[in-house]
């Protein structure tokens, strides 16, 4: 089945059974090996990709339903300001990253900080319900994104 | 920041590989019928083997391929490789394999002799003496079940083969094992293999010997088929037919003093070690030195049986064996002062064995436990002893579960047993190397490549030498360059990997300014003599170090639903001399939610031999969000440093049975923990009131 | 080949929808397709033969509200739902579907696929349950409304629904002064034991005007008739009226259909700690 959508800006096709998981064609046909095929039930976060503006995990998405769809992954996102303020928080923090689910940590910081740079330490927990991280604790990834949180602010100029 | 993991990895012209596997739990291979291969695509079985077809650790062996006896169900019976996977996958659906099934081992107190793997006993003094008769006797058994140790990335390896070298990518917590058994499958000379270890991530001690297993798999279709291959498990693979933690039944029977100080204990553990253990003996000891804690007491028997079943071969997770000890021990003894009515501090604080005492093994104490500080800590952190008579109170004198509010606290303790003198150090060397470099670049080679002992050797290094820790790097990448190692473990990182590298250091710094760079130090770790522990015997000092620690537990229980709420975790312990308080903390946070994954989430059935998730076509993780709060706190120490990472698993468990035990009234003795269990706890103590 | 045959219809009006089930026999519908992947898994999705996929057809992903009725299309996503926010949604509603996955899950889980969801019912049933919810269905040739106790039958034979399709979800904006969601079993995964209870009570000068008591799981319940026994009383209620009531619900619930077990306790147990709510 041909599925056209847009993938890190681009718009490309794919010729593939329709029942692949969204993780697995980007891996296989994209070569873009920073979403992890892990848990499958989209509970651990490694494979998460940006679809529209919210984070999904692509594990539990045949490929098919992202037909005509806007999927930016961490590859894409890596170019952006907005992941160099994340990344900077997180170092801050002293957040432990071995690299695997570093797809749901870093997008999942990205929507919170969207929605709202002072995002309140509950509302950050809640969020990282999606993601089972065993190389870091809550504490330090919360503390991450509050950081994360300062260092854009400062970029914008936000007061 | 981040590594290769092996999933990502791929090689021109590679074949993925799909394993062969029994469909019955116990029987005889009669016949494996291969199906029409297609070109490019090849099947291969024991016969093909042109070594050893084994794979050994620590004086346990299994088979690469089963070659006659079935042992369990999904046992590795062969492999066919080829370029399309979705082919191979079919391909072994179409193997018609022959067998005879025979009746499956069961697992209980009745087992034949011929089941059992392993043996330990420790004994002190007359304990069925006191047992027969005191008229002050508490008996328990605790029930732990299989777990999935559930890393981020489930197994996998990826081998290619040319004319000089077989090139192995795998993650793995033993890279010199993996060259070894490699070497003795394939009768190659392990100077001909070269192990690349991939990216770990939190391995929680399932990738010690399996990636081993995987790797003569996949090396044995590479060579054969003269192409790479890759054979990675899926979650769902990984989890059905990987180790889990044995599942193990513990009895204790105690007698009490009208002191309230213990007279004699009994302990007998038998832990289901599947089909085979490869680490069964290190479990076995370890489960035996720590099943009575450090409780003073007079006479003592320890029995435990490893006991061959027919399910996957069983192992290790996060600890060696003591976490399950520990849960049945403290929920025992919480148990025996309830109904005693003791303080379990201050019972704890006059029981407890210390500095110049006389262990289970027989060996003197050498180190301050300190538990009276720690106790401080935790108490007065979590205001346990008010809390605890309260509740004590509030429990005994309510009129029903909905007279709340229902709330338990409790206190263990235990250690972590760090360096244990087993076969797996006892034949395992560790060094560490580090160079200078003109430019002030500093290398560092080791075996071990963790990001998180990284991170900690990293600021070791930096703040020894003086510099920033960005001029550090770590080299040694793979069996050819880096130093030969034993297993990356939990405590052999800190307690071993560290003070190597705070030598290094200290030679440098000695010679740096006196003698040109670059300066390249090596040390190397001696394995103490293993004149103070009597393997056999199991007498002496059986670790390198312990790490005490102390836990509490409040929850309050919702009758409703059964459900209970953590009102707060605290733990204290004295892990040494620390390098890294941050890295130390994040250690032990990272690990509570874990533990409580363990005890109330995860749960494995095993219906004929077939591992399933109980409830659920997914496994349950606890998601690290419910915790709401926790503590942790350091005791300030110049000793050697000394291993964090299963204090919680150790301690958890039991302080929240014993929590819990104080809110219904009857002792937890199963893990894991839901809702369903307590509701039937409580419906039969409902009945008998 | 798995899927080797599968076809992918992908609608962009309701039209065509209805035009497809007309044309097409034996087609599936799928929204967020999240509790196909929740059964499965293997490395690709095992799909039916022929699927019709809803989640790009923008009528059905609209919400509207009114003075009388709030409504979603069956594609809305849950995370969608929570967007609006606690004030604009009925607290039941929102207090369900925050318990539901993660916050990536509920980013492409629909509110109609979860309602549509065969075994056993999910999250959001019992709020839409308690609610008086009413359902718009599709067939290819017309449409009609049903309440949400219809949608599904408690005996064990599901009605045949290939050929329909839920079209609009229809909940009726009330006020109530008690509103109260409790998910059995933990958030953000489904077992065997997960299930909702739903409780909504309103008082006029201290007498019971209306109450809504509803469970769902494996099985679910609404009765109407167990709720008419209360509805009129006085407030607030005395723990005697809470004994009898008890009594009664005991009948209402045959234990051949309700079997002793934790689910069953669970039930009576929340329904006895709402009832106190009035008391």
């Amino acid at each position: 089945m041909i599925i056209p959508f847009e993938l890190n800006g681009k718009a490309v096709y794919i010729d593939s059974n329709p029942g692949e998981r969204l993780v697995h064609i980007l891996r296989k046909n994209f070569k873009l090996l920073e979403s992890k095929e892990s848990c499958l039930t989209g509970r651990c976060g490694s494979c998460m990709v940006l679809v529209g503006d919210n984070p999904v995990p692509s594990c539990i998405v045949p490929v098919f339903q992202v037909r005509n769809m806007s999927i930016v992954t961490i590859e894409g996102f890596r170019e952006t300001d907005d992941y160099d303020d994340i990344i900077k928080g997180f170092a801050a923090a002293g957040v432990t990253m071995c690299g695997f689910c570093n797809a749901g940590k870093i997008l999942i910081a990205h929507t919170i900080l969207t929605s709202d740079t002072r995002a309140t330490k509950d509302i950050v927990k809640g969020h990282f319900s999606g993601n089972m991280c065993r190389c870091t604790d809550l504490e330090s990834l919360i503390e991450g994104v509050l950081q994360s949180g300062n260092i854009r602010r400062k970029r914008q100029n936000v007061k | 920041m981040t590594g290769t993991f092996v999933t990502d990895i791929e090689f021109p012209e590679q074949n993925f590989g799909v394993l062969i596997r029994s469909s019955i739990q116990r029987g005889r291979l009669v016949d494996i019928k291969q199906p029409v291969l297609p070109d490019g695509y090849f099947m291969y079985t024991a016969t093909d083997i042109p070594g050893e077809n084994k794979l050994s650790a620590m004086g346990t062996t299994i088979p690469i391929f089963a070659a006659y006896d079935i042992q369990y169900f999904g046992e590795p019976l062969g492999i066919i490789v080829g370029p399309d996977l979705d082919i191979v996958h079919e391909l072994v659906s179409e193997v018609l394999i022959e067998s005879e099934t025979l009746e499956p081992l069961a697992f209980g107190e009745k087992f034949a002799s011929s089941q059992i793997l392993g043996k330990r006993i420790i004994t002190h003094g007359d304990p069925e003496a006191f047992l027969s008769n005191s008229s002050r006797v508490f008996e328990s058994t605790s029930d732990i079940g299989p777990q999935d140790h559930h890393y981020a990335e489930p197994l996998g390896t990826i081998v290619r083969f040319n004319k000089e070298k077989l090139d192995i990518h795998t993650a793995t917590q033993w890279p010199f094992h993996v060259r070894s058994t490699v070497s003795a499958v394939l009768d190659l000379d392990p100077e001909e293999i070269t192990v690349t270890p991939t990216s770990l991530g939190e391995s929680m001690d399932g990738k010690l010997w399996y990636p081993s297993l995987l790797s003569a798999q996949a090396s044995l279709a590479a060579v054969l088929s003269k192409q790479p291959v890759k054979l990675c498990f899926s979650r769902q693979e990984d989890f059905l037919f990987s180790g889990k933690s044995a599942p193990v039944q513990i009895r204790y029977r105690t007698s009490i003093a009208e002191d309230g100080s213990i007279d004699a204990m009994s302990v007998r553990i038998l832990i289901n070690s599947g089909s085979s253990g490869p680490l069964i003996d290190e479990i076995i000891d370890r489960m035996a030195v720590s099943a009575t804690g450090f409780y003073a007491i007079k006479a003592w028997r320890v029995e435990v049986f490893a006991l061959k079943t027919n399910l996957p071969p069983m192992g290790v997770l996060l600890g060696w064996g003591e976490a399950q000890t520990f849960f049945a021990l403290e929920t025992h003894i919480a148990q025996i002062l309830s109904d005693i009515g003791a303080s379990p501090v201050e019972w704890k604080i006059l029981n407890l064995i210390d500095k110049g005492h006389l262990t289970i093994t027989g060996s003197e104490l050498t180190e301050n436990l300190r538990f009276p500080e720690l106790f401080n800590i935790v108490c007065s952190e979590s205001d346990f002893p008010r809390k605890h008579t309260a509740y004590e109170l509030l429990n005994k004198k309510r009129t029903g579960y909905h007279d709340g509010p229902l709330r338990g606290i409790a206190v263990a303790i235990g250690y972590q047993g760090n360096g244990f003198l087993g076969k797996t150090y006892e034949n395992s060397a560790y060094s560490v190397e580090i160079t200078i470099e003109t430019d002030g670049q500093v290398h560092i080679k080791t075996g071990f490549h963790s990001s998180a002992m990284q991170q900690i050797l990293k600021k070791i290094t930096a703040e020894k030498l003086g510099i920033e820790e960005h001029m550090i790097s770590f080299t040694g990448i793979n069996t050819d360059i880096m130093s030969s190692t034993g297993p990356d473990t939990l405590s052999s990182k800190i307690i071993i990997l560290a003070p190597l590298v705070d030598k290094c250091c200290s030679t440098i710094q000695k010679q740096r300014f006196r003698q040109p760079l670059p300066i390249t130090v090596k040390k190397t770790y001696k394995s103490p003599k293993n004149d103070d522990w009597n393997a056999t015997a199991l007498k002496g000092k059986p670790f390198i170090s312990i790490t005490p620690a102390a836990c509490v537990i409040e929850l309050e229980m919702d009758p409703i639903l059964y459900n209970t709420t953590i009102r707060g975790i605290w733990i204290a312990s004295d892990p040494g001399k620390i390098y890294n308080k941050n890295a130390a903390a994040t250690t032990l946070r990272k690990t509570i939610p874990v533990a409580l994954s363990k005890l109330l989430a995860e749960h494995i059935i095993s219906k004929e031999g077939r591992l399933a998730p109980s409830d659920s076509v997914q496994y349950e993780i606890l998601s690290p969000d419910v915790i709401s709060s926790m503590s942790v706190s350091f005791l300030d120490s110049d000793e050697t440093p000394r291993g964090l990472g299963s204090i919680a698993l150790n301690l958890i468990p039991a302080a929240y049975a014993a929590a819990l035990a104080q809110i219904t009234g009857k002792q937890i003795c199963s893990i894991p923990l839901d809702p369903r269990y307590i509701y039937e706890i409580l419906e039969i103590t409902e009945k008998s009131e | 080949m798995l899927n080797k045959y599968t076809t992918i219809y992908h609608a962009a009006s309701v039209s065509e929808v209805q035009m497809i089930l007309k044309n097409i026999t034996g087609v599936s519908i799928v929204a967020g397709c999240t509790e196909i992947a929740r059964r499965q898994t293997g490395r690709t999705l095992q799909l039916p033969a022929n699927v019709l996929a809803l989640a790009q057809v923008p009528e059905l992903s609209t919400m509207s509200k009114t003075e009388r009725y709030l409504e979603f299309g069956p594609c809305v996503t849950l995370g969608n739902i929570l967007q609006i926010g606690k004030k604009n949604i009925p607290e039941v509603l929102y207090e369900a579907v925050r318990t539901i996955g993660n916050p990536g899950i509920r980013s492409i889980a629909t509110l109609g696929g979860n309602i549509a969801a065969k075994g056993q019912r999910l999250s959001a049933f019992a709020p839409l349950l308690a609610l008086d919810a009413q359902l718009e269905i599709r067939t290819a040739f017309d449409a009609f409304w049903i309440p949400m106790s219809r949608y599904f039958s408690n005996t064990g034979r599901e009605q045949h629904k290939n050929a329909e399709f839920i079209s609009r979800i229809r909940i009726p904006t009330e006020t109530w002064d008690i509103s109260n969601y409790t998910r059995i079993s933990r958030s953000g995964i489904i077992s065997g034991t997960t299930a909702g209870f739903a409780f909504l009570a309103k008082s006029q000068k201290n007498i019971l005007s209306d109450i809504r008591i509803a469970y769902a799981g494996k099985f679910f319940f609404r009765k109407r008739e167990f709720e008419n026994l209360m509805i009129g009383r006085s407030l607030p209620l005395s723990e005697k009226d809470i004994i009898i009531l008890m009594d009664k619900a005991e009948l209402f619930f045959d234990k051949t259909l309700y079997p002793p077990s934790y689910e069953r306790k669970c039930l009576f147990n929340l329904l006895e700690e709402s009832l106190k709510m009035l008391t």
